[in-house]
Order: C-alpha cells, then structure tokens, then sequence
C-alpha cells in the first residue's frame, strides 16, 4: 500500500510535498482538515502543475460563513504511489509572493479519504497510508 | 432525478446583472475575476429561484447549472454530475457546482495559503 510522508514546521503545520505527473517539480501542499475538497491553490500554482480549466465555478464557505467563489480545473498528481485526477479548485485571490518552505496549495478531506491520516505532533511527522 | 428543460430557471427580476458572464470556454481558460462573480451572482439568483426543488434533492447531491440557460443536471457526485453536464451541453459550457447541504468549506487555509509571511 502506498504512503506519503510529510512534517509539521514551526508552525504546527503539517505539510507534504506532492508530486503532479506533469513531470514538474514538487510542490509543497499545506494538510487542512477544514477543507472539504481535494485541492486548492492559485492560478500561478495551477498552471505549474498542469490544471486543465473546466469553466465550472463553485461557491466556497470559508471560516465565519464567508462565502466565495472559486474555479475548478482538473490535474493528475502522484499520491501515494498511484497517478490520481483530482478535483482543483482555483483561487482567484492575488498569488501570494512564493517563499521557500511556505506551502503553495492546500490538500483537504476529499483526496484524503479513505487513508489513514497520522498527525504526530511529538515527533512533528505526517504519515498518510492507503486503505485500500 | 430528472433534469430542468424549463424556461431560464433564474429569478432574473431580483438581481440587476450588470455583467454578463460567457456561457460557453473554447478553447478552456481561466476566468477572470469579474466573470466568476457573475457567474457566482446568477448561481445564487438560480439557487433562490430554484430553492423548493433544490431542497428537496437528497444531502450530498451535485447540482450543476448551465449559466447561460438555467437547465442543470444533477449527480450523486462531482464526477457524475459533470459528465452527464458535459454529454447534455457540452464541455465548454459555462456551470456553476452546488452541493446540497454540503458546502465546499476552507476553513483558515485560504488566509494560510495567501498570507505574506
């Protein structure tokens, strides 16, 4: 069965380096449980990592019932060992300036169903395991 | 669950669109800002206008709405939802996703992920 390993930073982070089969370099995704889908990023980071627009829109609720819009596009990525499409969603917030070590998508519930999920905020470690 | 072939389906007379947004993407791009809030702003109008059919689709269901029509398809899921949307009105047609009371929720990563460090 497939696992990722990733790492809680200095900011009770946890973080994982993913890679997309588009042939490009890894990117450094941030693991937020409140996130429902399966990933998020900027239309910077999307183009990188070869997200395919849609034309479709989706309303997101952030934090406090803010809601929002954000865009969908498509992209395969290598997760736990295995080529997978999945489902991105686009923010149309400015790119942020990119900075070493800072995370540049978000991975949420959806892509992380059905593994097994160990946050070891002793030994400040992610492992990410397939079920199935 | 069948599909709507009625009319707009938008509750135009409540919401002034000053701004058109594109029905259809060829060759696929992203969009800009100001046509993903019109895009969002018809959605919500279709949603209010739509309201009783809506909640009376089972939790989870997908809803994806034709933006230039108003004629939506449904799915038990994303995938599902968008190809039964693309084989009815292709897939350069302009949509907007609706989960039945499932929201797509972000919780703090949206400041995490734009935040200047």
């Amino acid at each position: 069965m497939g696992v990722a390993l990733g790492s809680i930073d200095g900011r009770f982070r946890p973080l994982l380096r993913i890679r997309c089969s588009n042939g490009g370099d890894e990117i450094l995704a941030l693991l937020d449980t409140g996130f429902n889908g399966e990933r998020l990023c900027d239309r910077i980071v999307a183009a990188e990592i070869g997200t395919i627009p849609s034309g479709r829109s989706d309303s997101v609720e952030l934090a406090g019932h803010i809601k929002s819009q954000a865009q969908v596009g498509h992209a395969t990525i290598l997760w736990l060992g295995q080529p997978r499409q999945v489902r991105v969603l686009v923010s149309m917030a400015p790119p942020a300036r990119h900075v070493d070590g800072e995370p540049v998508a978000i991975v949420g519930g959806a892509l992380l169903a059905p593994s097994l999920v160990l946050l070891d905020y002793a030994a400040m470690t992610v492992e990410i395991e397939a079920q199935e | 669950m069948t599909a709507s072939t009625k009319g707009s389906g938008f509750a135009e007379d409540q919401v002034d669109f000053a701004v058109e947004p594109p029905t259809t993407l060829d060759p696929p791009r992203w969009l800009e800002k100001h046509e993903l809030e019109a895009i969002g702003c018809k959605a919500d109008a279709w949603l209010e206008a739509n309201k009783q059919i809506v909640d009376a689709l089972p939790t989870g269901t997908v809803v994806m709405i034709n933006i230039g029509t108003g004629e939506y398809e449904t799915g038990p899921d994303h995938e599902a939802a968008r190809v039964r949307f693309d084989r009815r009105f292709g897939a350069t047609t302009i949509g907007h996703v609706h989960r039945v009371r499932m929201p797509t929720t972000i919780g703090g990563g949206w400041w995490a992920l734009h935040s200047e460090v």
